[in-house]
């Protein structure tokens, strides 16, 4: 038994927590708004397919994911009033115009013959941008000052990371023809060419920028 | 006179061929190996459609009497519609249980409006798992449902159903003998009435 | 993709076939079977040709699911950030993934119950009052009206399951059960709250849900005697909500369903017959 008053240090041996991260509140705060917006842009668009899809095992998963993408738009609708920001609205909004471009152009398709392009937009160019972008997020920033934006990164990880894999299978169960992987590659050209104008989900720098890191990192300990 | 009569000759409230039917009747009797010298009538009760099915098959006067619900062969997805597979199980169905009526096994069988539903339903699972062995198209999950729903959903059900669908003789006592093995394992309170679509059946509840 | 999709843009795979109530009710045999006297309408094994009833209903639940789906799902689309609020939103799309659910449980029972999928036809009168212009009447008409619809139908199915001791169906459909009480609850609330400074506003929804609530009762299909297949559920409806006046008038609302429906049928059968 542990001797009663015997001091043991603040972090055990194998917490490897550091201070400080890549992000201060503000650049916290911009990001979470820029991933509010994009789940609510994502879960309005599968919600909206539901009734444009004849295949019912698609129909199926998207009305399930429309609700993973609802909850990732909560969770960060929740995180924003404790990033300082009290007005959320404000920060919920696109990184910038190129990416209002990319998201319209992700959720332009409606004729039932276009499932392929639609399950490509999400699945092989938006979803592994989030998740891109919410790893960057997760590993940069202090898992002490932002432990609780890490703990919802995690929980909407695993979501991405599940929902990514059920919606390449789908489409690898559609792709069936020389045709269709035509179709399915021009499709993930054009949208990759449309968010690569975006810089990513947060826009420029969403996955760090080496000789930016260190300002970043001071801005880390000014702010936060 | 033709050997197979079907009533009425003419349909007014659904798009089915009298003619057709008579055909088709013919072949799977051949099909079925239904006696050559035994008259069948076949009427169709037109008024009633899906999902109100319900058919009966008796022995009357030596022929063979075939009743059936016009739902029994009706297409689900196009209402009035002819629907020709299941037309053909159904009277493959009625065929089987009225041949079996004419053999020394089912002479205390009684006629098919007072069976009880556990039986005639388990009788039809016997039927019908012999049209299946003919080449027929069958519907074997519908058939364990109906079955189910009258003798119980229980294990001892399932396994008397995979008997019933696989056997090739049974005599009436064998059917008996399934339902009360069946009723035995039942939770279920007995059933207060049996449910029957036929016309004059449904006159006289109403008298 | 535009904002609010027509009932005949719902995509649907080779199986399905389209129904119209219409067909239902100008099909002459529907007034020749009104005559005779089936005894209780209600759903239970005694009942004739229960098992094939049952299947179809099952089918009917199936595709309905499909449609409230959908209905949820474009609501969730079809309405800007600045004309719903967020909150809202996100209860549509938590009502998405639970009608989701629902579709493959149903797809699931149907085939306990020996159907294919298609097998019978898919009326889309469901989806076509899930998708005014207005997302005040979307509530009352997709919550309320379809949802409360959905109450009675599974609360149906339930005792069905039970009176025929199928212990699967009753499971499946008491959790269904359990999520519309909960969908219904959120339209009550969200029509209470968007409403709470504009009582005409709220008149008028109201109006728009007693008129769903008249075609969803099918013209005797639902309500509380012995004729109706489909009972209206009490119990689960308050449980959701529903005040006793509000329960009372649905069934009346259901009655006169029922007996426009029975002259209706008696017009055509004169004309029928030469009468």
């Amino acid at each position: 038994m542990t001797a009663s008053g015997a001091p043991r240090p603040a972090f055990a041996p194998w917490d490897r927590r550091e201070l400080p991260g890549l992000f201060g509140v503000v650049e916290s705060a911009r990001r979470v708004g820029n991933y509010k917006w994009i789940e609510m842009r994502l879960f309005e668009a599968l919600g909206g397919w539901v009734a444009t899809v004849p295949e019912l095992d698609v129909k199926f998963v998207l009305g399930r994911q429309c609700y993973h993408h609802a909850w990732h738009a909560e969770l960060w609708n929740k995180r924003l009033p404790e990033l300082r920001e009290m007005n959320t609205e404000r920060l919920t909004e696109p990184p910038n115009e190129e990416m209002v471009k990319f998201v319209d152009a992700v959720r332009d398709p409606e004729a039932p013959e276009l499932t392929i392009e639609k399950l490509v937009g999400v699945y092989r160019v938006l979803i592994p941008r989030k998740v891109a972008a919410y790893t960057f997020h997760m590993n940069a920033t202090s898992r002490i000052t932002d432990a609780p934006t890490i703990r919802s990164l995690g929980f909407i990880l695993q979501d991405e990371m599940e929902d990514w894999r059920e919606g390449e299978m789908l489409l690898q169960s559609l792709i069936q023809t020389p045709e269709e992987v035509e179709r399915a590659s021009r499709r993930q050209q054009a949208l990759e060419d449309l968010i690569r104008s975006a810089g990513g989900i947060t826009g420029p720098g969403t996955l760090g920028n080496p000789e930016g890191q260190a300002d970043e990192a001071a801005e880390g300990v000014s702010v936060g | 006179m033709a050997r197979v009569q079907v009533t009425p000759e003419t349909f007014t409230l659904v798009d089915y061929d009298a003619g057709a039917i008579a055909g088709l009747t013919e072949e799977l009797a051949a099909k079925t190996g239904f006696p050559d010298d035994v008259d069948i009538t076949v009427e169709i009760d037109e008024e009633l459609p899906l999902p109100l099915t319900g058919a009966t098959a008796d022995v009357v006067d030596g022929r063979a009497a075939l009743w059936f619900s016009g739902a029994n062969f009706e297409d689900g997805r196009y209402r009035t519609h002819f629907d020709e597979p299941v037309a053909r199980t159904e009277l493959a169905i009625g065929l089987l249980r009225a041949a079996d009526r004419l053999g020394p096994g089912f002479a205390d069988a009684p006629v098919d409006e007072q069976l009880s539903d556990a039986h005639r339903h388990a009788w039809e699972v016997w039927a019908e798992g012999r049209v299946a062995r003919l080449g027929e198209h069958t519907r074997r999950v519908r058939r364990l449902y109906h079955f189910r729903l009258y003798n119980g959903f229980t294990d001892v059900a399932d396994a008397a159903f995979e008997r019933l669908w696989s056997a090739d003789a049974l005599a009436w006592s064998d059917i008996e003998a399934i339902c009360a093995e069946c009723a035995a394992s039942d939770p279920r309170p007995a059933l207060k009435k049996k449910g029957s679509i036929r016309r004059e059946t449904l006159k006289a509840a109403s008298g | 993709m535009k904002k609010i999709l027509p009932v005949e843009e719902l995509a649907r795979d080779s199986r399905f076939v389209r129904a119209r109530i219409e067909d239902a009710i100008s099909d002459p045999r529907q007034a020749k079977v009104s005559e005779r006297n089936t005894g209780s309408a209600r759903l239970e094994p005694a009942r004739p040709a229960a098992a094939d009833r049952a299947r179809q209903l099952m089918h009917g639940i199936f595709v309905g699911e499909i449609q409230a789906l959908e209905g949820a799902g474009r609501t969730t689309f079809d309405f800007d950030d600045d004309e719903i609020p967020f909150q809202l939103k996100l209860d549509m799309a938590r009502q998405c993934w639970d009608e989701s659910r629902h579709c493959e449980i149903s797809v699931k029972l149907s085939e306990h119950m020996g159907s294919e999928i298609g097998e019978f036809t898919e009326a889309t009168f469901l989806y076509e009052a899930a998708c005014a212009p207005d997302a005040l009447l979307r509530l009352t008409g997709v919550n309320r009206a379809l949802e409360g619809l959905a109450i009675d139908v599974f609360n149906t199915m339930k005792e069905f399951g039970d009176v025929s001791g199928d212990p699967v169906l009753a499971a499946c459909e008491d959790w269904m059960l359990a999520d519309e009480v909960t969908h219904v609850k959120m339209g009550s609330d969200w029509l209470r709250r968007l409403t709470e400074n504009d009582p005409e506003r709220r008149e008028r929804a109201l109006e728009f849900q007693r008129t769903v609530d008249k075609l969803f009762s099918l013209g005797g299909f639902r309500g509380e005697t012995d004729e109706n297949p489909i009972q209206l559920a009490r119990k689960f409806r308050e449980m959701a909500g529903f005040s006793t006046e509000e329960i009372d008038d649905l069934s009346e609302v259901a009655t006169e369903a029922q007996e426009e429906a029975r002259a209706a049928a008696d017009a055509l059968h004169g004309v029928a017959s030469g009468d």
